[in-house]
């Protein structure tokens, strides 16, 4: 029996679509990977050649991309571990710190792989914490994974799994929804004619554009906003007789005053 | 049988032997997968400034239990931690914003963006989070595997331990509780520009 096709190939939505391939693009900070790899291996190694391997790598990435802070503890148990990073820097962008809920969160992560009895030396590392093993591990928490700059110098580049053909198809949907997104935020702020003039600027900008929709729904709501009560009547009208199953029709109607039932 | 033994070096080659093979493979792991990992978790919820978090507690469990995953079966296991520790992830988050000591800019978009928010492909991916958002995890986690990570049916069903036929099931419904989903949010923002806007 052959896989049903995937909604990429079988939806009839350019945004839904659009979205997915965002998706298959959310690559991490080319940092990030070799960080995390020097916190898994740490967990992993119980001797102190181990624990200076990996708080080396650690030292590459810190420098590499300036992180905050790294601790690296050694001699207590096992996932407690991942607790307690903190930030030198407080007037930085607050990133949530790992609590102590999230510490024993991970105590239940995978309970059956957790309760199986493993002799292994190198797994002695008990979740115990009366029963302090050899375990160390290396915390390294970036300020943001996200304002990590992707082009450290001693990371090789992310193996890039994202096709480049759409890439102009969503840069022309991005540039849609910047557009539309600067003539809400004008509309939010009260400023009903700067949201016109934008919505203006948007159908000339992109006159078949993907979200021609959610741009006539917004030039309704401006229109009642600015006071033009007659012209927003008549393109809810309009909008209301070729999309009367839309998801916006009764947000277009309640925008014009009329009751919700068709 | 008089050898000098250093105490330090007490523990014998073996676990040496082991701790090298266990190394090397969990750098494999991590090349191979961390991408994996990483998307995973965003799909699942994790908000886009806690995963590099989220993912290296993943991965501390799996450096605890490496001796534990079968050749193989690596990815399943990395998934499996994954849901665990964002839903979780997704707990702390809700429980901020009902005490009102933080907002993730993610998981509560504002109308009005940020420059980082008009970046390319951002506001797409918060659009399908948020439908994501409204999925039950059994209908989500199809989504992730076999839609945005493209499995096919029969790695979906080995790595979620669920039989063919469920997976296929599972997958019918999900894909239409998550187009539903999609065409709600669309309509979302202009709802909330609304709300900022006052009456």
């Amino acid at each position: 029996v052959s896989d049903p096709k995937r909604l990429l190939e079988d939806w009839n939505d350019d945004l839904g679509r659009a979205a997915l391939r965002a998706a298959a693009r959310d690559v991490p900070p080319a940092s990030a990977k070799e960080r995390a790899k020097a916190v898994a291996i740490g967990a992993l190694a119980p001797t102190a050649a181990a624990l200076t391997t990996a708080m080396g790598t650690s030292a590459v990435a810190t420098g590499a991309i300036g992180l905050t802070k790294v601790v690296a503890f050694i001699g207590v148990a096992g996932v407690a571990l991942v607790a307690g990073t903190v930030y030198l820097s407080s007037a930085e962008k607050h990133i949530e710190t790992p609590s102590p809920t999230t510490a024993n969160a991970i105590h239940t992560a995978a309970p059956s792989a957790l309760a199986s009895p493993t002799p292994s030396a190198l797994t002695q590392a008990s979740d115990d914490a009366s029963a302090p093993p050899l375990a160390s591990a290396v915390v390294v928490t970036s300020r943001s994974a996200t304002t990590a700059p992707a082009r450290a110098p001693t990371v090789a580049p992310q193996p890039s799994t994202a096709p480049s053909a759409p890439v102009d198809h969503e840069s022309a949907l991005a540039g849609e929804l910047s557009s539309l997104d600067r003539a809400r935020s004008a509309l939010a702020q009260g400023n009903a004619s700067q949201a016109l003039a934008l919505l203006d600027d948007y159908s000339a900008h992109f006159p078949r554009g993907a979200l021609s929709t959610e741009a006539t729904v917004l030039r309704i709501e401006a229109l009642v906003r600015s006071g033009d009560r007659a012209s927003a009547i008549t393109l809810a009208h309009a909008f209301l007789a070729a999309n009367a199953t839309s998801p916006y029709a009764p947000r277009v109607r309640s925008l014009i005053g009329e009751s919700s039932a068709p | 049988m008089m050898t000098e033994v250093d105490p330090a070096l007490a523990t014998s080659a073996e676990p040496r032997a082991d701790a090298a093979a266990n190394e090397r493979r969990i750098r494999r792991i991590v090349d191979e997968s961390y991408e994996f990992l990483w998307r995973s978790l965003r799909r699942l919820g994790v908000a886009e400034d806690n995963v590099a978090d989220a993912a290296q507690q993943v991965l501390v469990v799996l450096a605890r239990r490496v001796d534990t995953v079968s050749a193989g079966s690596e990815r399943a296991f990395l998934f499996g931690v994954a849901i665990r520790v964002a839903a979780d992830a997704r707990r702390s988050t809700r429980r901020r914003h009902e005490d009102g000591t933080g907002a993730s800019v993610e998981s509560v978009p504002d109308s009005a963006p940020s420059p980082e928010d008009i970046a390319e492909s951002r506001a797409l991916r918060r659009l399908l989070d948020r439908a994501l958002d409204e999925l039950p995890i059994e209908q989500r986690t199809v989504v992730v595997l076999y839609e945005l990570e493209e499995l096919t049916a029969a790695e979906v069903a080995v790595m979620l331990e669920i039989a063919p036929g469920t997976v296929a099931s599972r997958l019918r419904r999900a894909r239409a509780l998550f187009q539903e989903a999609f065409e709600r949010v669309r309509a979302e923002p202009i709802a909330r520009a609304e709300r900022v806007g006052g009456r």
